[in-house]
């Protein structure tokens, strides 16, 4: 079954295919930084009224914990918060965009934690998005 | 322009996510390496990057022990990195070792050197090398 983008639904299923994507066990194995938060902009055109926050606790090449969470709690709990539009993280997990390379390009902005971190973590985030690849998806607005 | 201590971006590249991802590892690397500001001071270089997957260039200006990261290469710039944005990360992944040169016999040096080799990362200049590798240990996350 489909999850919708973004959803409590979609964020647990993308837990499970983190869990079970054993390239991502590898690379993220060395990961002890803390929660990343990825943040949908609002949209209400798409019916985004708010910010949508997904609350990702990695630790050692597991998901601990996904769930969607509200602004403040994400950013008072999360040590990394990487912020992009509704398009932008569409064209992530369709994999037309790598996450470290829309930083560059300043499609997605890291507004919280070490970017050197991150960084040396590239791998790590390249299998993320390959979990998310996993998760059947439908978007807002298709 | 904003003050912000060695490292700055110049109004013009604020809205660079590249310029800001340099100016940021610079920086966040000078906090957490503090011993690292020794290849600052006094280094003297105007270093371009190419990147060229997502058309954007920026120049490293390295002058009077400070960074300023301007928009675009300009005709100034003595030495011109050329590579994709991969090729530009994994130079900053690249380990340096104690001598300041940098590490080429681990998975990230092998790699960087692959890439070298296959022309995939090209570089212009290269009688600045000595001042590229203090370039190398402000960038590089590697611990």
């Amino acid at each position: 079954m489909a999850h919708k983008f973004p959803s409590a639904e979609w964020v647990a299923a993308f837990k499970d295919a983190v869990n079970g994507n054993p390239a991502y066990k590898a690379s993220g194995r060395e990961w002890t930084h803390g929660v990343i938060t990825l943040v949908v902009s609002a949209n209400p055109g798409l019916g985004l009224a708010e910010d949508t926050c997904m609350w990702l606790d990695l630790h050692q090449g597991v998901c601990r914990e996904a769930k969607i969470v509200g602004r403040t709690e994400a950013d008072k709990g999360s040590a990394f918060i990487i912020v992009g539009d509704y398009a932008r993280w569409k064209q992530v997990i369709r994999k037309e965009l790598e996450p470290i390379k829309g930083l560059m390009q300043g499609k997605l902005k890291l507004a919280k934690g070490q970017l050197p971190v991150i960084v040396r973590f590239v791998q790590a985030a390249r299998d993320l998005v390959e979990s998310a690849t996993m998760v059947p998806t439908t978007f807002l607005g298709d | 322009m904003a003050d912000e201590g060695p490292v700055r971006i110049t109004p013009g590249a604020e809205e660079s996510g590249l310029a800001n991802m340099v100016a940021d590892l610079v920086r966040q690397n000078l906090e957490a390496h503090p011993e690292r500001s020794s290849a600052l001071a006094g280094l003297d270089l105007w270093l371009g990057i190419d990147a060229t997957d997502v058309e954007l260039g920026l120049t490293l200006v390295f002058e009077g022990g400070r960074l300023t990261v301007v928009d675009g290469i300009l005709p100034r710039a003595e030495v011109v990195v050329t590579a994709t944005s991969d090729a530009i990360l994994d130079m900053s992944l690249v380990r340096i070792g104690r001598s300041g040169l940098p590490v080429l016999w681990d998975t990230a040096g092998r790699r960087l050197a692959g890439r070298f080799l296959r022309g995939e990362l090209r570089m212009s200049g290269v009688g600045a090398a000595g001042r590229l590798m203090r370039v190398m240990r402000l960038l590089s996350v590697a611990e």
